[in-house]
This record gives structure tokens, sequence and C-alpha cells, in this order.
């Protein structure tokens, strides 16, 4: 945090890209898994989190504080997702829900989730209303606490109580529905 | 058997497990971004040399711009229009621009200031990639501001060719977002003590008139309708009960009619008549969808004002398959 802040003060060009690199070095992964989760596309996810970092990059000088960059990015790339499914939606597309790729079965010992393909709670996921979703990626993804979902998403943090609890709640009913 | 949040958990992981981050993707990746920042830099200089050049042409030929100051007399060709305001946002303009970013699609149609009170401005984006802004509702004849629009992010830009405020040759930078509701969030940023700064707010939030925004309209029971008086009481711009067609008759005669996201769908003359209880309009031959000479008129014209003016009449005559209707107009702008 420090860090930004000292290049932050510099406000020059090269610090702002120094404070873009920095942000991009220590985020980029974290932030394609969530655009992932939240698309369901790799490659649209890559333009999601590189078109946020643009955006950092812009905006850099308005934000108040260099620390807030990493929450910048993050709404940003939430913003993005956001904007990409209701693209989808618009064009109607008939888009099937992808996986990445298999990664290994970790917990063998949840019969339940090995007879499920991998992903379909994450696809089930992607069809919530867009406020629980959201909540969900930050509280499941991110790993975000309540109270920093809550300054992300700029809503309540009963509202992301709210939004965890019937996010989840529409999942199990998913799941039993399929059973 | 294991709880919801643990199963998402783990689904989570297994999705998210399987995305490999290489030195090599991190590399591309920043790359890609270094190419966007720096193209979007060059597009801003590419800009704001057409810009100089067409406001230097403008200041030797057109006497409106010599109050734009030596600012413009000082431009470098290779050197961007200086713009005197900063382009950063307030911390109240951020909370404005709550929302997400807009597309093209999006943006595509006919946008009025949510309830205006003063104010009757409309906007239109077409989707070809046409702005207009008129602080009247005129969008169609002279509006205040015309150009194009592009949009990159959560930015529209608008490289003005035309309008009013004499803002040609400039590229206006707009904020915008998608708000709750479906309304349209835009901040100016970028702007200066031109001239054409004059049409423009702090802040506009928008609601979305065309294709079908505002449908479902109806004057109250109780409203009192009265004879039309005179022209002046039905030059204004007119939205259909069913929010399909805005109509904008304007005070020398002429109209125009819009349609979708603002597609033009018929245009001519209008005329009243029979002490002004009987209004007709003539479609002219540059009409996309009626034959030169169709007319379309409304009869035993009434209007009620109830906060917003209302017109409507009884249908003598339609010859033209543009689906205007009788039933009452709304009025969007004086």
């Amino acid at each position: 945090m420090g860090e930004h802040r000292d290049i932050g003060r510099r406000s020059s060009e090269s610090a702002r890209a120094e404070l873009v690199d920095v942000v991009f070095r220590r985020h980029y992964a974290a932030l394609l898994r969530l655009a992932v989760v939240m698309v369901g596309d790799r490659g649209a996810a890559e333009d999601a989190v590189q078109d946020a970092f643009v955006s950092l990059h812009r905006n850099l000088r308005a934000l108040r504080d260099p620390d807030a960059a990493e929450a910048y990015v993050r709404s940003a790339v939430l913003n993005r997702c956001r904007s990409w499914v209701r693209r989808q939606a618009t064009q109607r597309a008939k888009r099937p829900l992808l996986l990445v790729r298999e990664g290994p079965r970790r917990t063998p010992e949840d019969a339940t989730l090995a007879r499920d393909e991998v992903g379909s709670l994450v696809a089930q996921m992607r069809m919530l209303p867009r406020r629980q979703r959201e909540v969900l990626a930050c509280r499941f993804v991110l790993e975000l606490s309540v109270a920093e979902t809550a300054a992300l998403l700029d809503i309540g943090e009963g509202s992301v109580k709210t939004h965890t609890h019937r996010g989840l709640h529409a999942l199990q009913q998913g799941i039993e529905v399929n059973r | 058997m294991s709880t919801i949040e643990e199963r998402l958990a783990r689904d989570i992981e297994a999705v998210t497990g399987g995305i490999v981050v290489t030195d090599s993707d991190l590399r591309d990746a920043r790359n890609q971004v270094q190419q966007r920042i720096s193209g979007r830099q060059q597009r801003h200089r590419r800009r704001g040399v057409v810009a100089a050049a067409a406001a230097a042409a403008v200041v030797v030929g057109v006497a409106t711009w010599q109050s734009l100051g030596s600012d413009d007399e000082t431009l470098s060709p290779t050197e961007p229009v200086p713009t005197p305001t900063s382009t950063s946002l307030s911390a109240a303009d951020q909370t404005f621009l709550v929302g997400d970013a807009p597309t093209a699609e999006e943006l595509a149609g006919v946008w009025r200031l949510d309830n205006p009170t003063v104010s009757r401005m409309l906007f239109m984006f077409t989707a070809d990639g046409s702005f207009s802004y008129d602080d009247t509702g005129q969008l169609s004849a002279d509006p205040m501001v015309h150009g194009t629009f592009v949009v990159d992010g959560d930015t529209i830009s608008v490289d003005v060719d035309g309008g009013t405020a004499a803002c040609a040759g400039r590229t206006l930078s707009l904020r915008a977002a998608m708000a709750a509701g479906g309304g349209l969030h835009i901040v100016p940023v970028g702007l200066g003590d031109f001239d054409c700064d004059r049409p423009f707010r702090p802040q506009w939030a928008l609601e979305r008139v065309l294709p079908g925004g505002m449908g479902g309209l109806e004057a109250p029971a109780e409203a009192v309708w009265r004879p039309v008086t005179g022209p002046e009481v039905v030059v204004a711009t007119w939205l259909d009960p069913q929010g399909e067609y805005v109509s904008e008759l304007r005070g020398d005669g002429t109209y125009t009619v819009l349609t979708g996201p603002g597609e033009l769908a018929d245009l001519g003359t209008w005329t009243l008549s029979d002490s002004s209880s009987r209004l007709s309009l003539t479609s002219s031959g540059d009409s996309p969808s009626c034959q030169s000479g169709d007319q379309f008129v409304l009869s035993n014209l009434q209007a009620t004002d109830f906060g917003t003016l209302v017109i409507r009449g009884d249908v003598a005559r339609k010859d033209c398959q543009v689906l205007l209707r009788a039933e009452a107009w709304f009025s969007l702008a004086p």
C-alpha cells in the first residue's frame, strides 16, 4: 500500500504507468479468475481485465487515493463482466456455458460434486440475479469479507448478507431440482 | 453432506484452478494493455490535430469563433487542443456515475432529461454513430450540437461537426453510466470556457424516449380539453401514447417523425387551419416511408396541460402507413 502512495504522489506519466504495473503484477491473475467465473469465457475475461487496466490508467489521476487503485480495478472488472453478460443477452447469443478446464477433483469424498460436472455450480451462479452473483463472486472468488464486499459494491453490509443468503439458497434449490 | 457454501467454494476452486497464468501470459497481457493505452493516447492526439485544424479554419472564416480568444490562435498543428478544465471526476461525479459503462447499442435512441423542470433537452444517438443534442428538443433540423460518437469504456467521445452551439471541430468527452432502472447518467468532462460550453450542465440524468422507453402514456381522466388557440401550441416535439414515434413540429412549418432507435420515418410540412382545429401533415418527396403529398390530418384538435402539454384529435385522413395515432400526443419539448 505504501508503495502505491509513494508512486501516486509523483503523479507523472511514468509514475502512473508504474502504479498500473504494480497493480497488474499483483492482481492480474486473480482478476482473470474472477472474470472467468463471471463470464465463463477466458477470452472475454482477458478482454474485460485488460480493459479495466486501461481504464485504471486513464482514471488514475481522478482517484483521490492511489490505494484505491485495487478497488477501482476490481470494480471495473465486475462492471465490464456485467456489460459483457448484458451484451450477450442483448444479442440473444445462445452461448453454452463454458468450462475453462477440468481441474483435479480435489474432494473425492464429496460424492455429490463428483457426480456433477465441474463448473456446474459456477454456471448456475452466473444465472443468478446480478447482485447475487456479484456478491457471491466477491465472497467466494475474491474471498473478501462482508465489509470489503459492501465497500466494493457500494452497498450495505446487510445487503451483502441478504444477497449471499439468497444466492446460496437459489443454488441449493437448483441442486435439489436437478437431483 | 457438505454445505452449499463449501460446494460452491470447491466448484469455484475447480474452475479457477484450471486457469494457469504463466509469466509469458502475464507479459503478453501487460503488452496488450500497454498497446491499448498507447492506442488511446495516439487517437487523442489525432483527434486533437483534427480539432485544431478545424478550429483554425473556423477562426479564419466564422466570426462567432473569434470569441475563442488567443488560446486557439497559438495552436501548433502537432499539439492537441488544450482542455482548460480537468477531465478528472469529482467525488460527486463518481457517485453519480455508478452503473455499467454503456455500449453503442444501448445508447442508440432518443433520450430526454429526466423530470425536466426548465429545459426540455433531448439527445439522440443513432445506430450508425451520429449524435444530436438540443436544449429545446429540436433534434432533426437545428440541434445545438451535431456530430459522430464512439464509445470507449465509460467514455462517449463526440466529434462535433455542426450545430447552433458553435462547437464544430471540438471533441466532446462525456463520461457515462447506465443507471439503475435503465436511465443514462452523463457527466461532460474536459470542457473549457468556450461558446460551446453554454448548453452543457455538470451532470445529466436521462431517461429513454425511443425506442419504446415511455409507452403507455395517458392523459388524466379529469383533464380539461380546450380548443387549440394557434400554431404556438403545436410547435413542439411530441411523443405518441405508445412511445413509438417522436414527431417534431417546427416553427418554420416543417416536421420530422422519428421511430425505432431514432430512425427517420417521415418528414414534410404541416399546417393548421379551420381556426386551428385542423392539423395537416403533408409528406415531402424525401420521406423514407411515405409518398410525396401523403397526408395525415387531425380534426377537432384539442389541447390540455396538466404539467405536460397534450394534444389530440380525430383522424380525418391518413394516407401513409406511418403509424401516427390520434389518441393524444404528449409534449416532450416546447
